[in-house]
């Protein structure tokens, strides 16, 4: 039994090292992690159903644009969830951090009618 | 001496777990010296958020993404920092607080913006009891998407904030192949 106890103690000391070597290797993610929403244009129907899903108001959808402004999505995914055409889908990328407010907004074509 | 485990931190280091590539973290740190002539020192201000971003903040400092190791620290006062990293829509209530915890600051002073509640009001947008982000209030200088930022999110926003890192354009990103 004491034993068992210095091997607890010990096995932190002997597990190494367990710091991220983020920023000088990629970020590692859970495979349930959500990044930038996409949109795949080809996909696209301009049907806006994301629009009206988005709890935060991030989607607009104009005539042969979509846009989401990242600044607003809470990456919640709802977007994903109601999109007839399945175009939408939370991708990888969590590095977003910006020093121009605009830049924040994401424009991609629409592929669809409208 | 002969036999026996090697002494603590003297091990030589598993395939996979070298030490971070010193040309990386020595040039951050000459960044953030030649920029401020010391480390970057960081006051967390929560201005009404959720406590979402705060806990990734707090998760900043475990052993696992450990920010001191480029060069970054946490401090207790508005006084002993160069950055402010807010959280939260900037309720009414706090606002004369976060100007306060703004002007204690000595100059060159940052902001960044840490959430999207921070960035735009998030799910509390148009509410009666606070603003649309932080923006009305303080002069934010890097804005972090994510609700909350995922701790790798923050460093990035960070290091964005001392010209470390290319920060996020949209356009690039639109263009990026799936």
């Amino acid at each position: 039994m004491p034993m068992d106890v210095l091997d607890r103690i010990l096995r932190p000391l002997r597990r190494g090292r367990v710091t991220s070597r983020y920023p000088a290797a990629p970020p590692v993610l859970p495979p349930a992690a959500r990044g930038l929403p996409e949109l795949d244009p080809a996909r696209c129907d301009a049907t806006a159903a994301c629009v009206t899903a988005c709890p935060t108001g991030a989607i607009g959808v104009t005539p042969g644009e979509w846009a989401i402004d990242v600044g607003a999505c809470t990456f919640c995914a709802a977007c994903a969830r109601v999109c007839p055409t399945g175009a939408i889908r939370l991708g990888a990328r969590i590095e977003l951090a910006s020093d121009v407010r605009s830049d924040l907004v994401v424009r991609r074509p629409t592929g669809g009618p409208r | 001496m002969s036999a026996g485990p090697p002494e603590l931190g003297t091990e030589p280091p598993e395939p996979g777990t070298e030490p971070i590539e010193p040309a990386a973290v020595l040039e951050l740190r000459r960044t953030i010296r030649a920029r401020l002539g010391r480390s970057l020192h960081v006051r967390h201000l929560d201005a009404g958020s959720c406590n979402g971003c705060d806990w990734e903040i707090a998760a900043l400092l475990n052993p696992y993404h450990d920010l001191a190791r480029l060069g970054i620290d946490v401090v207790a006062s508005p006084r002993h920092a160069d950055l402010l990293l807010v959280t939260g829509t900037m309720t009414r209530n706090l606002e004369d607080a976060a100007l306060r915890t703004y002007e204690a600051m000595p100059e060159p002073r940052m902001v960044v913006a840490t959430g999207a509640c921070a960035i735009s009001g998030g799910v509390f947008r148009g509410s009666y009891a606070g603003r649309d982000g932080i923006g009305d209030v303080l002069p934010v200088d890097v804005w972090v998407p994510g609700c909350p930022p995922r701790p790798e999110a923050l460093i990035h926003g960070l290091l964005v904030a001392v010209g470390r890192l290319a920060p996020f354009d949209a356009s690039a990103a639109a263009e990026r192949t799936r």
